[in-house]
């Protein structure tokens, strides 16, 4: 019995789940190129919270890589959930915050939404971007198995999958952008918590 | 605390990624969410209003 169709059928064959996946981490990219063009632009300091959540944004984006790296799994879509998550759960706290009596919502305001309000809409989709994806790999699996006892796939696999490089570059660096941009916003001060703080009630 | 930390962590995540390092990668990605989560729970001992 030929086990090698037993056992490699998860690994991707029709792009359908790659394709999505890559359009998913190119709208992280997006919105994380947009949260950094505004700070730069405008010399906003973000707040605490605010990095946290942006921290969550990059992990839901690492579960979309790892699809894209080392083909679509369940395991790398709960990467990308729980990364969604912790960004819900930090953006919701970081609302609440703001609706206390005596509390006014600070930052940049984006499209009528603060982007504390923007962070838990995006967590929100996100996760309903994961749920439509795990239901287009369940679609797939049946396709992918038809492919392999076909043997139809052996060419496709030598291709370079320059699309797929070129979006993770890309990921890697908007990431290593917040980085830089984290440490010039502290600069020799030792990047406190305090300090962020302090220079966004300036 | 130093906040470029979990950015830190979490681009050498994404370069283990990228290499193929798994078991690198994997072990990064648990510490980047669990140094975030900390971090949260440090704000949530705080009173309410003074974490922002």
């Amino acid at each position: 019995m030929d086990r090698s169709v037993v056992f490699i059928p998860r690994d991707p064959v029709l792009p359908g789940g790659i394709f999505l996946n890559g359009v998913c981490l190119l709208a992280i990219c997006g919105y994380l190129g947009m949260i950094l063009h505004l700070q730069w632009s405008l010399q906003e300091a973000p707040c605490a919270l605010c990095l946290l959540e942006r921290t969550g944004i990059i992990l839901t984006g690492m579960g979309f890589m790892k699809n894209l790296r080392h083909g679509v799994k369940s395991a790398h879509y709960a990467v990308a959930l729980l990364g969604a998550l912790v960004t819900g759960l930090i953006a919701l706290w970081d609302m609440s915050q703001h609706v206390l009596p005596g509390q006014e919502a600070q930052g940049l305001v984006v499209l009528g939404l603060h982007f504390h309000t923007l962070n838990a809409l995006f967590a929100l989709l996100s996760c309903i971007a994961i749920a439509l994806l795990l239901g287009v790999k369940s679609a797939e699996y049946p396709a992918t198995l038809q492919l392999l006892q076909r043997g139809e796939s052996l060419d496709r696999l030598d291709r370079r999958p320059w699309g797929r490089i070129v979006l993770c570059l890309l990921f890697i660096v908007v990431v290593g952008a917040n980085l830089v941009s984290l440490e010039n916003l502290c600069g020799n001060s030792g990047c406190n918590e305090e300090l962020v703080d302090e220079l966004q009630l300036r | 605390m130093f906040m470029y930390l979990p950015f830190l962590l979490a681009f050498l995540t994404v370069l283990g990624i990228a290499l193929g390092w798994r078991l690198l990668s994997n072990s990064l990605w648990l510490a980047t969410m669990g140094l975030t989560l900390w971090w949260y729970c440090n704000h949530l001992a705080k009173p309410p209003g003074f974490s922002f």
